[in-house]
């Protein structure tokens, strides 16, 4: 993530921004369903996908502002950590919505000390080619096949492993002679040449 | 060294330190610039350095960092002698000597990169090279480990981790519940008491990328249909309205039906008619075949074919007519369901607009018993938005104040580096100037160097002097054999020989000697430039320091 | 490996014994052609004409000729013992010397058909690379991660299959290339580097030489 932020002002649709409204106005909503709020949003996205045995909660219904400042908050989370938004910009938009101070600390102290995390989760969404992890070869003669085929040289057998999206595991096979191999190895140096110089000049 | 001083000074400067401008040369450096110059070109070199910048006050502690310092030094590779004292007892030659390598070691262009600020394409650059360059020095694992490896890391990134774990964006269908307070008292009791968390409605794994998505969709949606739109742009809302397909509220539920029922029975009854006629005419057609089922010809059964064919055919065209029908008064329908929809719309925007204006009138009229409070109340309101108004300007010149001042210093800096730059032209060029004058001279000497060569092959040809002066002595000395006053001359003129020849001796020792001294003095120069008395009462006040501290520490032992 | 051939085929064959030496000489060219690019069925219709037979019995020789050669070419049957066979099979001594010829000269055709219907797996072509830094998506801005995009190109060449119908009798080549889209880390490039130079080395090492001296 680059340090500094350069978007200086949130966008939050106008749902959000109402149901936000609600969670901060001391008069409407009160502290304790407030914090509630808070607790849960933190909680929901703090939770990882793959180990959340759901626990049966004793209080399933949350009643409806609940719900309804819920979503709106962890929206506020997730697009604050999306568009890179520092704390300063994140009090500024919950000050634009007449937040109390001690909410709005709270809750920016909350989304900060989360930050890492729910970026590390949004950075796991999306779509890539297979990764290349690792490469296998094999240097083969070929003797003599049933096609009659006789003494074709040294052949080499290159696999590379992969990896995909939600852990699935593939590879590519494929054969090249020597000088195909020397071409490969060649563009592959060319490559790797490239990064290093890019990485060296600084 | 003037030069070589002013450089170092400046460059030091430029990496943060504080030099005095009285100080000119690296021998009017005290410890704390010693430390925190050799401190920050380190710094600077390896950004991993943690040392501090200035000594702490304590002997004994202020022995152990300094020494860490020039353990540093050495560590970058520094080929001469560096220890502690080199830091605490300077002398100017040796510290001049680590300076100079240090700032050569400095990075390239450091003062580049840290005097202008960074541009966006300019930081992705640096980042992206922070990463590469993380990514290449890390030995390679395999790539289960790898995975294991990203459950610890506190940052997820493709390019250390792979995309093992990574998730496609899918979200799942979520429109967010309404407030409260705004929906109508059924469903209002229904979210109080069933509504669930989006997180119970679509699971951990989709919580992310549903808030996002719907979150984009409000975004776009605000964009088409601002709320507060003028009359005029409510034509453009209704057209573009069935765009928005999520939470446009056009339940078919709710749109009365009144158009359908009468149709739709019509067409049953009818429908049904046609059934019990077909029925009836089957029956009837059984009854008529059995009495006659002997006599029957197959005239007769052609011409009761074709008139049930024509009969069918007429039916055919009848139903023909009413699918028309019906589908007109569907037409018809639908078009009046658009009309009726269209003012139901209306009438809830004028509702809303009546209800606001309401609402905004009851304020106003609530305000008036207490008018003075209220006023005194609004008038706080204001007093806090001007408050926060001369807040944000402080904040403001808090934070124009520092940049100003880099502004000036950056333009003082440039200036200088301008006249720096012009000194060195013109220096240039006077250095030019006398290497022309020594090309010349040299060439002059050259040709001078030339003729004295030619000079001197001649007189190797000639015949050695030594042999004529010593075909004169013997002459002389044949001569004297002869002659007495003329033996007595050449007495007198040996005599006058060997006393010149001792002369010269004389001379040369002479001169040998004072070369001597002057040598000496040199290097008692030299040992005195060393500051080595100073350095010694220092170190023995130090001592005395570290000595008292001891004492003081074993009373507080003891 | 003993030459045998089958008495289908011997039965097949036996259209060309009874035929003057310049249609052994054209059915000869005809299965070359048919190794190479496949024969369009109505020469055996005009073949057959001209002969009195049956297309079908045409074209059945012409798969038994191109049976004998490459089947000789794969036992790597010399030119003695090629003579040897056509001579067993019945044919005159002109009509020997013309098949004969057809197996020499055809020898390189022949051996490079057999190849493509050996073992296939895909073969390397091509890779090209771009080194890429992303530097945001739809979930988050802000970012610069250094990735390598590769593009590796595989020939994948499903063999020759014959076609049998009416549609055209013949076999037709399939040489397809697959274009992949990979992508990988800077450590992982530099790992895949250094392996694959091992590999490179491997081939040079004494043992690699000594079994490639011997192979060959």
């Amino acid at each position: 993530m680059l340090s500094t932020p350069r978007q200086l002002l949130m966008d939050l649709s106008l749902k959000i921004s109402s149901a936000l409204r609600l969670l901060g106005d001391n008069s409407k909503t009160e502290y304790a369903t407030y914090q509630e709020v808070l607790r849960k949003v933190s909680e929901d996205l703090k939770k990882d996908c793959k180990s959340s045995t759901l626990i049966p909660e004793i209080n399933v219904r949350d009643g409806g502002v609940v719900t309804h400042c819920h979503a709106a908050l962890a929206t506020l989370f997730i697009e604050s950590v999306r568009g890179g938004h520092n704390a300063s910009v994140v009090t500024s938009a919950l000050e634009d919505l007449n937040w109390p101070a001690d909410r709005l600390t709270e809750t920016v102290q909350e989304l900060e000390s989360n930050r890492q995390l729910i970026q590390s989760r949004l950075a796991s969404l999306g779509t890539y080619p297979p990764h290349i992890v690792d490469v296998d070869w094999k240097l083969n003669y070929r003797v003599r096949s049933s096609a009659g085929e006789e003494g074709g040289g040294a052949m080499y057998l290159v696999t590379l492993h992969t990896q995909e999206m939600e852990g699935k595991r593939g590879k590519v096979t494929f054969s090249c002679s020597l000088a195909e191999l020397t071409h490969l190895v060649t563009r592959l140096r060319q490559a790797t040449r490239c990064i290093q110089k890019y990485a060296n000049n600084s | 060294m003037e030069e070589v001083d002013k450089i170092l000074i400046l460059t030091l400067n430029h990496l943060g330190c504080d030099i005095d401008e009285k100080v000119k040369s690296v021998g009017g450096f005290g410890i704390e610039e010693v430390v925190s110059g050799v401190v920050r070109c380190i710094r600077t070199i390896n950004s991993d350095c943690e040392l501090p910048t200035s000594l702490p006050q304590n002997m004994a502690q202020r022995f152990r960092v300094a020494a860490s310092i020039a353990q540093a030094v050495k560590d970058v590779g520094y080929p001469g002698d560096v220890g502690y004292q080199s830091l605490l007892y300077p002398n100017e030659t040796d510290l001049r000597k680590i300076f100079m390598f240090l700032i050569e070691k400095l990075p390239k262009d450091t003062a580049a990169v840290s005097d202008e600020p960074l541009n966006k394409a300019a930081l992705i650059h640096q980042e992206a090279r922070r990463k590469l360059c993380a990514s290449l020095t890390q030995s390679w694992i395999p790539a289960h480990c790898r995975h294991v490896a990203r459950s610890y890391a506190t940052r997820a990134s493709v390019t250390n981790h792979g995309t093992y774990h990574t998730r496609q964006f899918m979200s799942k269908p979520y429109s967010s519940v309404e407030s409260p307070s705004k929906v109508s008292p059924g469903l209002r009791t229904y979210y109080e008491n069933y509504s669930r968390r989006i997180t119970k409605m679509v699971g951990y794994e989709y919580l992310i990328a549903t808030l996002l998505n719907s979150h984009a969709i409000q975004l776009q949606r605000d964009q088409i249909l601002p709320k507060n739109t003028e009359e005029e742009g409510k034509s453009e809302a209704h057209t573009l309205e069935p765009l928005v397909t999520e939470d446009v509220q056009l339940n078919p539920l709710d749109v009365p039906l009144s158009g359908w029922s009468p149709l739709s029975s019509f067409e049953t009854a009818q429908h049904m008619i046609d059934i019990k006629e077909s029925e009836r005419e089957v029956n009837l057609g059984t009854d008529v075949s059995a009495p006659e089922a002997g006599v029957t010809t197959e005239e007769q059964i052609r011409l009761k074919r074709e008139e049930q064919l024509s009969r069918l055919q007429t039916e055919i065209g009848n139903v023909t007519n009413k699918t028309e029908e019906c589908t007109q008064g569907i037409q018809d329908a639908v078009d009046a369901l658009a009309k009726l929809t269209d003012d139901l719309i209306k009438e809830e925007r004028l509702k809303e607009e009546t209800v606001t204006e309401l609402k905004m009138k009851q304020r106003t009229s609530s305000l008036l018993p207490e008018s003075a409070a209220n006023i005194q109340r609004l008038q706080g309101a204001l007093k806090n938005s001007e408050e926060k108004m001369v807040r944000l300007q402080q904040q403001w010149q808090a934070h124009k104040k520092p940049l100003e001042e880099q502004l000036s210093q950056l333009t003082l800096e440039a200036s200088n580096k301008k006249v720096n730059k012009e000194e060195i032209l013109a220096e240039m060029s006077e250095l030019r100037d006398k290497m022309k004058a020594m090309v010349q001279d040299a060439s002059r000497k050259e040709t001078a160097l030339a003729q004295l060569k030619g000079q001197v092959e001649k007189m190797n040809k000639d015949i050695n002097r030594s042999v004529y002066t010593k075909r004169i002595i013997d002459i002389s000395a044949k001569e004297a054999a002869n002659n007495e006053r003329v033996r007595q001359v050449y007495r007198a003129v040996a005599a006058v020989h060997e006393g010149c020849g001792e002369l010269v001796d004389i001379v040369r020792d002479t001169g040998t000697v004072q070369r001597e001294i002057a040598d000496l003095r040199e290097q008692v120069d030299l040992e005195k430039s060393k500051k080595v008395e100073e350095n010694l009462t220092q170190l023995k006040t130090d001592l005395n320091q570290v000595k008292k501290e001891n004492a003081s520490l074993k009373q507080q032992l003891l | 490996m003993p030459l045998t051939i089958s008495e289908d085929h011997r039965h097949q064959l036996s259209l060309l014994i009874t035929q003057e030496t310049q249609v052994v000489k054209e059915f000869c060219r005809l299965a070359t052609q048919f190794l190479k690019q496949g024969v369009n069925p109505r020469i055996f219709g005009s073949a057959a004409n001209k002969l009195g037979v049956q297309p079908l019995q045409v074209e059945d020789a012409i798969r038994a000729l191109v049976f004998l050669l490459s089947h000789c070419t794969q036992a790597a049957a010399s030119k003695m013992e090629f003579q040897d066979i056509t001579t067993s099979l019945g044919f005159t001594k002109d009509a020997v010397k013309v098949l004969t010829d057809a197996y020499t000269d055809n020898e390189t055709d022949i051996k490079e058909y057999l190849k493509t219907m050996g073992v296939q797996t895909p073969h390397y072509r091509n890779l090209e690379w771009r080194f890429d830094i992303l530097v945001g998506s739809r979930t988050l801005t802000h970012i610069a991660e250094p990735l390598v995009t590769l593009q590796l190109s595989l020939d994948e060449n499903t063999a020759r299959s014959f076609q049998a119908g009416e549609s055209g009798t013949g076999i037709e080549e399939r040489s397809e290339c697959v274009k992949l889209l990979l992508q990988t880390d800077p450590n992982n490039l530099v790992h895949m580097t250094n392996v694959l130079e091992e590999a490179l080395h491997e081939a040079r090492t004494h043992h690699s030489r000594r079994i490639h001296r011997h192979l060959k």
